[in-house]
C-alpha cells in the first residue's frame, strides 16, 4: 500500500471547493463629503451625439459629468430600456448623484464616467478590455468607483 | 493601491460570480430599473445612498446586501 497516494480518495474525504479568483477589495477609509466618486455601467448609456452600442459590442464610452441628463440614451435589446428612456436615473444615477453633492454627502463628481453595453465575449474584456477600462477609470482619479448595471 | 467600489445590482447571482467588492441587491426591483421605477428621485436617492453606506462597513469582500425597498409603484 506504500505507493497508494495520500489524495487517491480524496472526493470522498474532502468536499473539493471549486477554485475562484481572488475578490480584489479595497477599504474605504475616507469620508465622502471628501471624496470623488465616479460612475461606471453596463448599462448600454451614451449621449447624444456619441455612437451608440451595438450587439456585442467591446467599446465603451466616455460621459461628461456636466451632461444633460435628458440627452443620454441606452442602447435596445440589451433589457427593456423603457424606465431607462422615461428616466435615465433608473439605471445611471448622474442626477442623484449631483443631488448627494448638493446636500454635502458626496465631495464632488469625477468629470467623466465610463459606459459599456453588453458583451459575450467575456474573455476577451477580462483579458483585454478591462486593463484599458481601469486606466480610464485611474485617470479619473476618483476615491470611489459605484457600478451599475443595466 | 486600488479604488473602493461597490455595485448596484438587481442580478444577484449572476453578479456573484464576478466578485464585486461590495454589492447592494435593492430587492424587487429587475433590469432596467436598477435603481427603482422611473421618476421617484427620493426612492432612488435611498438606494444610491444605501449602497454607497456599504463602503463604511468594513464587510467581508464580495458580500452582497439584499434590501427590500418594497412594492414598485
Amino acid at each position: 500500500m506504500g505507493g497508494e497516494t495520500a489524495h487517491a480518495n480524496l472526493p470522498s474525504q474532502m468536499p473539493i471547493q471549486i477554485a475562484r479568483a481572488c475578490i480584489p477589495y479595497t477599504p474605504f477609509k475616507r469620508d465622502l463629503n471628501g471624496s470623488r466618486v465616479a460612475l461606471v455601467t453596463t448599462a448600454g448609456v451614451y449621449a447624444e451625439g456619441m455612437e451608440p452600442f451595438t450587439d456585442n459590442d467591446l467599446s465603451f464610452r466616455k460621459i461628461p459629468s456636466d451632461v444633460d441628463t435628458g440627452e443620454l440614451r441606452v442602447v435596445a435589446g440589451h433589457y427593456d430600456p423603457t424606465s431607462a428612456a422615461a428616466d435615465i436615473n433608473c439605471v445611471f444615477p448622474l442626477d442623484r448623484l449631483r443631488d448627494l453633492v448638493s446636500n454635502g454627502v458626496v465631495g464632488k463628481i469625477s468629470d467623466f464616467h465610463i459606459s459599456m453595453g453588453l458583451t459575450t465575449q467575456l474573455r476577451k474584456l477580462k483579458e483585454d478590455v478591462s486593463w484599458t477600462l481601469a486606466e480610464e477609470v485611474a485617470r479619473l482619479r476618483p476615491d470611489v468607483v459605484l457600478l451599475t448595471g443595466g | 493601491m486600488g479604488i473602493a467600489s461597490v455595485l448596484i445590482t438587481v442580478s444577484p447571482d449572476e453578479s456573484e460570480q464576478a466578485g464585486p467588492s461590495r454589492a447592494l441587491y435593492p430587492k424587487p426591483f429587475t433590469v432596467g430599473q436598477s435603481l427603482g421605477p422611473p421618476h421617484q428621485a427620493a426612492l432612488q436617492l435611498r438606494i444610491i445612498s444605501d449602497a454607497l453606506d456599504l463602503l463604511k462597513n468594513p464587510g467581508e469582500p464580495g458580500t452582497i446586501v439584499t434590501k427590500d425597498y418594497g412594492p414598485t409603484a
